[in-house]
């Protein structure tokens, strides 16, 4: 952004903008530049109500506080859209939580990878991966590699949230798991006050039932007899994430090879055989998709 | 502390995968070939993970007629409801079943 100096300034005058229901259509669409506060006097409305909002917000509040002023309807919206769409979580939730009883890992730390790293899948295969004795640099790399398809999401909301103050666009990608990345592609179009309420609703919602269900696994761990064999449900709901995100099948190719190509190296020392799978799986799914081109 | 610190490492590798693009990129856009790539890391490595997981610890991998079984069913289960519950309690029946019969 240029005009660095002004950059705090921008950020609050963005906000100011929508949060007082002043945004015509042409600043809700403009890029960023153009909210920037040297530009101001090129629209009096815009310029009224950023006066408005820098003096509410010195009065006030030290900085933006979208909370002062949120469109009950759309914070509304938002906890209904994610409710649904959290409960094909709840069983990841849950067995993130068995898995940390058996894993040996504290309790607390192994919670703890639901604030800190809030991705089920990720969470489930390092917590795994590190009670079953595999290498730690593995298990942060097969950690890591499940989560590379966040690039996607990143990518894709990087025009919407040019709109967004500074705070936000720090924030944001915090909540960003799948569910939120598909409630919010359908929000791209919002101004960028109503996207932004929407997306919080939404994202912290799915943050605190987070981490609620998966200490109630935690609570329920100890419970179970180890005769179960519980952590075998992670391999089950691996198994349901696969299917489910088939959509053609240069993907089932993909996860067929990934699992074979690691049946064949399961000798290698710290389970990387796991990390050579899951790479030559990607490369078939890739040619599998050049063919079919 | 290792445990801590690894799940410090995901969380901030994740953090950095969710905003890299919203926070510095946003005018850079991911070449089309990689593009294609990244929808195949999900399915590869979620294969590769389950048999990785079912490996022990003399390096051979666990895996009977139960566990065949369960991700026979499980597959169905999921394919037909699209349901990770369901999913999860099929796969987990059968898994229990098969093992207690033999």
């Amino acid at each position: 952004m240029p005009g660095a100096p002004n950059k705090k300034y921008a950020d609050l005058s963005t906000d100011g903008n929508a949060a007082n229901g002043l945004a015509s259509p042409k600043h809700a669409d403009a890029p960023s530049s153009c909210l920037l506060a040297s530009d101001a006097p090129a629209s009096p409305k815009w310029a009224a109500a950023f006066l408005l909002e820098s003096t509410w917000s010195t009065g006030r509040a030290p900085y933006p506080v979208p909370l002062m002023s949120l469109d009950r309807s759309i914070v509304r919206q938002g906890i209904v859209d994610a409710l649904p769409l959290f409960v094909p979580a709840v069983p990841f939730a849950f067995v993130i939580g068995l898995v940390i009883v058996e894993s040996g890992i504290s309790p607390f730390v192994g919670w703890s990878s639901s604030w800190i790293i809030f991705g089920g899948a990720a969470q489930l295969t390092l917590i795994s991966l590190l009670g079953s004795g595999a290498a730690v640099a593995a298990a942060i790399t097969a950690g890591l590699v499940v989560n590379a398809r966040h690039l996607m999401y990143s990518a894709a909301l990087a025009p919407v949230f040019q709109q967004q103050p500074h705070w936000m666009r720090w924030f944001g990608p915090y909540l960003l798991i799948d569910q939120q990345f598909a409630l919010s592609m359908l929000r791209a179009d919002d101004d960028p006050k109503t996207f932004r309420t929407y997306y919080l609703s939404s994202g912290l919602l799915f943050w605190a039932l987070w981490l609620i269900t998966s200490a109630l696994g935690l609570v329920v761990g100890p419970v179970v007899p180890e005769a179960w064999n519980l952590e075998f449900a992670v391999s089950i709901l691996f198994l349901g994430l696969i299917v489910l995100g088939i959509d053609r099948y240069p993907k089932l190719i993909a996860a067929l090879v990934g699992a074979g190509v690691t049946y064949l190296t399961a000798g290698l020392p710290n389970r990387a055989g796991l990390l050579v799978g899951a790479f030559v799986g990607i490369l078939a799914g890739t040619i599998a998709e050049r063919l079919r081109e | 502390m290792t445990d801590f610190l690894a799940i410090v490492a995901v969380g901030i590798g994740t953090y950095l995968s969710r905003g890299i693009f919203i926070l510095a990129l946003a005018n850079k856009k991911i070449p089309d070939p990689v593009l294609v790539s990244l929808q195949f890391v999900a399915p590869a490595v979620l294969g590769a993970l389950i048999v990785a997981l079912l490996i022990d610890s003399d390096g051979n991998v666990a895996i009977g007629i139960p566990e065949v079984s369960a991700f026979l069913v499980g597959g169905a289960v999921a394919y037909r409801t699209r349901s990770h519950i369901f999913t999860l309690i099929a796969g987990m029946g059968v898994f229990w079943l098969v093992r207690a019969l033999m």
